[in-house]
């Protein structure tokens, strides 16, 4: 499977974490720290998925998540946070799914795989 | 010194002492009909009720056969004016309702109560209004004249010895009503002192109760703002650590060897997410979905939860349900601070034992009453348990009962726990059988 995934996270740990696991799981991953990175990679690269933080210096998630649809109207996103009070706005703001952040990578996985249709 | 007098002074000081309306009340017309005192036959005591003069109290016989039988005894055994009027400090009054009559104030002649004791000797002379309530002349009809209304009026006769009314009986008693006017209205003022001060003892019980709460919120905030920053920081160092754990768990790479102390890693990560889950939890404080429950379903279906704890543990979990009993609550934040209950009790129970759950209706509410027959709760532990972080668990962040009073609070119930030592645990808890919501 050759489906390319956008990591948008500022803490590097988190995004590293995220990228090896996609990695392991069989995606193409791409990474940027904070929302003007995603879109400069947005404009040069192709992706199927974007995995996007909500708290984010430069730009933030929300702002982001707006521009991007803009140039692509069918990528799926995930919106994955540490907060769980946006819950019920994700679905407004076009995003395809709401994640908590967890240690359960499992969970990240399976979303995508579902998300995809892989 | 002048007898009349004497007497006057006697009585006097004796009325003084009475605070409460009716003993005073009652000790004016017993020193008005006392042989000792003013010795009428008989004395009727009316209060001006707004603009009616309603019958409060009255003393003497109802027949001439009683009054001389009455008089028989005190002779016998003779009485001081102080010990009759003193015993007015036992007694219970209540006229009955057909006895109580009322004169209409507004049928009164103009200026009849303004020139003191009034003596009527002749039918023609008794103003109509006061023919229904006067059955034998002479009489006097006696004005109670407070600071600047009519408190009242009394009337004597001496309708069985037949002795005529003197003018000194009038003055005597218009001395005598000045002095049970001013008594009067000392128990009036007293009574709303009285009432005053019960105001008073109220609103401060209700400042220091109030102030009891605000501490209480202040003390929960704290702990909210410190928990809510807590958790979000956690939160990614956990991730980091749980996933990357899960990373390795999964690795093809991974000697078989260190795969035990990564599971130990993925689950230690695992139990600090549950814990910051629990005081997210107990932070947010859930708006309840009231849905109309019946208890014996919904007790059932924890009971199924924990099968497998209580097997396990070789624990019989007993259910006394009442039947039919339905109660409004939100399921899912119900079965939460129930289960928080229960799975005390089970972890309480070291080796085997029974945990019975009762469900019955008591005064309007819905009573929940979990019993074990664990160790009991140490006296120095009971009263924190509901105090967030304070746990006496190897494992757990103290906050299973905290949230489960929450829980039951946002219900509007509320919870309490019994305990003994050595003999077992119970935690009753009182749902409102109407439910805790506006919608019912």
């Amino acid at each position: 499977m050759d489906k390319r995934i956008l990591v948008v996270e500022d803490e590097e740990d988190i995004l590293n974490l995220y990228m090896d696991v996609l990695r392991d799981a069989g995606f193409d991953v791409d990474g940027a720290e904070n929302g003007k990175e995603a879109l400069e990679k947005f404009e040069k690269n192709e992706y199927d998925l974007v995995i996007l933080d909500i708290r984010m210096p430069v730009m933030d998630g929300i702002e982001t998540l707006a521009r991007i649809l803009e140039h692509r109207k069918d990528v799926k996103v995930i919106i994955n946070t540490a907060y769980g009070s946006y819950k019920d706005n994700f679905l407004t703001w076009g995003a395809d799914a709401y994640l908590i952040k967890s240690s359960s990578m499992e969970e990240l996985v399976n979303k995508v795989k579902e998300l995809l249709n892989v | 010194m002048d007898i009349e007098f004497e007497k006057l002074w006697r009585i006097s000081r004796e009325l003084h002492l009475s605070l409460a309306p009716d003993e005073a009340l009652c000790k004016i017309l017993t020193a008005l009909t006392a042989g000792e005192g003013l010795a009428f036959n008989r004395a009727f005591l009316y209060e001006n009720k707004g603009g009616v003069l309603a019958l409060r109290m009255k003393i003497g016989a109802e027949t001439e056969e009683e009054a001389y039988k009455v008089w028989e005894e005190i002779s016998k055994k003779p009485h001081g004016l102080e010990d009759l009027l003193k015993s007015c400090e036992e007694k219970t009054f209540d006229l009955e309702p057909s006895r109580i009559v009322e004169i209409p104030m507004d049928n009164v002649p103009d200026g009849f109560f303004e020139n003191g004791p009034v003596k009527i000797e002749k039918p023609e002379e008794l103003p109509d209004v006061f023919k229904r309530v006067i059955d034998y002349l002479p009489a006097a009809i006696v004005p109670l004249r407070g600071e600047n209304h009519l408190l009242g009026i009394i009337i004597v006769d001496n309708k069985f010895n037949k002795d005529p009314i003197t003018e000194i009986d009038i003055r005597t008693l218009e001395l005598y009503a000045a002095l049970a006017s001013n008594v009067i209205e000392r128990t009036i003022l007293f009574q709303k002192l009285q009432k005053k001060q019960d105001e008073l003892e109220k609103a401060y019980r209700e400042l220091q109760e109030y102030h009891k709460r605000v501490l209480k919120l202040e003390k929960f905030a704290a702990v909210g703002e410190i928990a809510s920053t807590f958790t979000h920081e956690l939160r990614t160092p956990i991730t980091i650590m749980g996933g990357y754990a899960e990373l390795l768990y999964r690795s093809k790479d991974l000697p078989p060897v260190l795969l035990p102390k990564v599971e130990t890693i993925l689950r230690t990560a695992k139990r600090m997410e549950t814990i910051i889950k629990n005081l997210s939890d107990y932070i947010k404080s859930p708006e309840p979905e009231i849905r109309k429950l019946k208890a014996k379903e919904f007790l059932d279906y924890l009971s199924s939860l924990l099968d497998i704890e209580t097997k396990r543990k070789n624990i019989e979990l007993k259910l006394y349900v009442e039947d039919d009993i339905e109660f409004h609550g939100d399921p899912s934040l119900l079965e939460h601070a129930f289960l928080n209950i229960l799975r005390n009790s089970i972890e309480a129970l070291k080796d085997g034992g029974v945990v019975q759950v009762e469900c019955r209706l008591d005064n309007g509410n819905v009573l929940f009453m979990f019993k074990d027959n664990g160790p009991g709760i140490p006296p120095e532990m009971l009263k924190n348990l509901y105090i967030p972080f304070h746990t006496t668990k190897r494992q757990g962040l103290g906050l299973g009962l905290a949230i489960t009073k929450k829980i039951i609070l946002l219900h509007n119930g509320r919870i309490e726990i019994e305990s003994q030592q050595g003999k077992g645990t119970t935690v009753k808890v009182y749902l409102p059988q109407r439910g805790g919501d506006k919608n019912g």
